[in-house]
């Protein structure tokens, strides 16, 4: 403990934590740029660093993109990132009647209150978890990944059949290479550049910023106005009233991080929905309440915290950005999961406390800046479109010094630009390209152990546990969407990925 | 439309892994060869699919986006229809990746992003500029310098 504090308390770590915050922040506010798709550039910039400095940028990175979002929803009406969808609800209408600054400060500081709660339930629970987990053996392993990988269904939303197929392609491109238990090289077909697989992080690269790109620039749009911004900072006995708001909106959004597959802004919107159902003044959401800010709010940036419990303790990403931080923590020579508390400890308390860092850089960049930010705004689309490509290319490229990589970037961000043309969602790929190879390792791992017989799977307690889940996780969205179909006529919901 | 696309992209792609899983030895080979079986039927699945539902994919998200509220940037009369934008932009980064080994990272970048800033119809010289000027330089020091990747040099070496 005294030596992640030790590692923490010193000036580089500290200046990467602001610099991450504060591009964390701009990434978040601009409409079309994702946590995702940041985090993902910045991977190839912590390739060369320390595990400690790298991890930091990335959280860092994370949660400034989290509650940057609020900026564009409160002041434009259109979410920065997914995170900031529900927070349009109530943060634009504020805006609206004056209160523009009212709105970003509540989301302000429900953001640092969510932050701060996940990154404690963070710290609480995932030693624990990695205690449990570390009895794993193969069969439980192979579990825990099906579970992960159950998780698709849900990111898919309504359509499912084309997540599915998504995250098989994910899956099989991940089968290029090397095989895991043989070390017999398929389907590279004499390319030396395929023989240790396709990179993870060109792929990312390509799948999230050329992709965004290539959406980008068929709008050029600048988003509508920048109102004059109106209003007062909430004040200490403001907030005070929001005591139940923050602490309840905390809980649901760590516990819906943690839980795979749900993600960022259906945590807000239940935590949306539940400060309305507790409220005395139901009629007021939507128009402009602040209750629904700090919902949202502090909904959404706990869900940070939640959202690394899965991937630390079991090496399972729950979404997008923790699949991301997966690749990132492999190039660091790093394997997510049990092992990584018992032989890092002081790494993984130290990155702890970087996550508690950001959220007080960005409380402090946040209140400094709160009426300077919303010019991030004005950026032009088509200029940091380019700006995009030229960091995804040397990113790439940075990665094995290869050019080899700036193409996988390219084939990528043409096979993400058709998804999007088709709704197929293509966080699905992702979960299919990290937890393939886990997948199959466990499963030849197993059955080397069982001598062939599948029934390892179910005749041990945690396996059949998890499996269970993963079945469950599977089916709750195709049958939920089989009765609310029945129900009523099908609404249209809008996908911002 | 896109979704017959797909569905056939789909397929031709798990086709050739179960083709070219053919000769690899039998434990390295169910796997894929699992995968691949699956996706394809997904994909035939999809193509049916397709088949009652029409074109209604790519419509949707094209109301979405012009759902989006939001004004024009300010740009100039744009050189070519909206539909063709992407392809633009795919042919430009095509070209940056083509030039970079050859031109050198210091001179394929300025030209790409300025080629870009003109292709998509950018109106204010002076932020082009400087926006050209910071982003190659600020690339080139944090990667070359920072973090010792050897960008290419191009062309530069011959001087």
């Amino acid at each position: 403990m005294e030596l992640a504090f030790a590692m923490i308390f010193n000036p580089e770590i500290i200046l990467i934590i602001l610099l991450g915050t504060a591009l964390g922040i701009f990434i978040g506010a601009l409409p079309g740029l994702t946590s995702t798709m940041g985090v993902a550039l910045a991977v190839p910039l912590t390739f060369g660093m320390e595990p400690l400095p790298g991890l930091a940028l990335l959280g860092a990175l994370f949660c400034g993109s989290v509650y940057g979002s609020s900026l564009s929803a409160i002041l434009v009406n259109t979410p920065g990132t997914p995170a900031g969808a529900a927070t349009v609800l109530d943060g634009f209408p504020m805006a609206q009647k004056g209160r523009a600054v009212d709105a970003l400060g509540y989301a302000l500081f429900g953001s640092f209150f969510g932050g701060v709660f996940s990154v404690m339930a963070l710290w609480l629970a995932a030693p624990a978890l990695a205690k449990f987990a570390l009895r794993f053996g193969p069969p439980e392993y192979f579990s825990v990944v099906l579970f992960g990988i159950s998780i698709i269904s849900a990111l898919s939303g309504k359509n499912l059949l084309k997540g599915l197929s998504a995250g098989l392609l994910g899956m099989l491109i991940a089968t290029i290479g090397f095989d895991p238990v043989n070390g017999y090289p398929r389907f590279a077909n004499g390319i030396m550049d395929l023989y240790g697989g396709v990179e993870i992080v060109p792929a990312l690269i390509g799948l999230f910023s050329i992709t965004q790109v290539l959406v980008m620039i068929k709008q050029a749009k600048l988003p509508s106005t920048v109102e004059k911004l109106l209003g007062k900072v909430p004040t200490f006995t403001d907030l005070r009233r929001q005591i139940g708001n923050f602490i309840r909106s905390s809980i649901i959004g760590t516990i819906i991080g943690i839980l795979p597959g749900a993600g960022v802004s259906i945590a807000a919107f239940i935590s949306y929905n539940e400060a309305m159902r507790f409220s005395p003044n139901k009629e007021e959401f939507g128009k402009g309440i602040p209750d629904g800010v700090v919902a949202t709010e502090t909904a959404n940036n706990s869900v940070v915290g939640g959202a690394m419990v899965p991937l630390l303790t079991l090496g399972i990403p729950g979404d997008a950005v923790a699949a991301v931080f997966l690749g990132a923590l492999a190039m660091q020579g790093l394997r997510p999961g049990p092992f990584l508390f018992r032989d890092q400890a002081p790494l993984m308390y130290a990155f702890f406390l970087t996550l508690l860092l950001a959220n007080i850089a960005f409380l402090v960049l946040g209140r400094a800046g709160i009426r300077v930010f919303p010019r991030i705004l004005t950026v032009s689309p088509t200029l940091l479109a380019s700006t995009i490509i030229v960091l995804g290319t040397v990113g790439s490229y940075a990665i094995r010094n290869s050019f080899f990589d700036v193409w996988v970037a390219l084939i990528f961000g043409v096979i993400g630009y058709f998804f999007r043309l088709g709704n197929v969602p293509v966080a699905p790929v992702v979960l299919g390209i990290v937890l393939g190879p886990m997948l199959e390792q466990a499963v030849q791992q197993s059955l080397l152990l069982s001598k062939g017989n599948l029934s390892i799977f179910l005749s041990r307690p945690i396996s059949l546990a998890f499996i269970f889940l993963a079945v469950i996780t599977f089916l709750t969205p195709i049958i939920h969407e089989q009765l609310s179909g029945r129900r009523k006529p099908r609404t249209k919901v809008i996908k911002i990925q | 439309m896109i979704d017959k696309f797909l569905a056939v992209a789909f397929s031709i792609f798990s086709l050739f892994i179960i083709l070219a899983s053919l000769n690899l030895p039998a434990e390295s080979r169910w796997y894929p060869q699992v995968l691949a079986f699956l996706l394809l039927l997904l994909a035939v699945m999809l193509f049916i699919s397709s088949l009652r539902h029409g074109h209604k994919g790519m419509k949707e998200l094209e109301d979405a986006e012009n759902d989006r509220n939001g004004l024009p940037e300010n740009l100039r009369e744009p050189l070519i229809n909206q539909r063709m934008r992407p392809l633009l932009g795919f042919i430009l980064v095509f070209l940056y990746m083509v030039l970079i080994p050859l031109l050198g990272f210091l001179i394929a970048t300025p030209l790409f992003i300025l080629a870009w800033g003109y292709g998509f119809g950018y109106v204010r010289p002076k932020t082009l500029v400087l926006t050209t000027v910071t982003v190659t330089v600020a690339t080139y020091l944090v990667f070359s310098m920072l973090l010792n990747v050897p960008l290419p040099d191009g062309l530069l070496v011959a001087l």
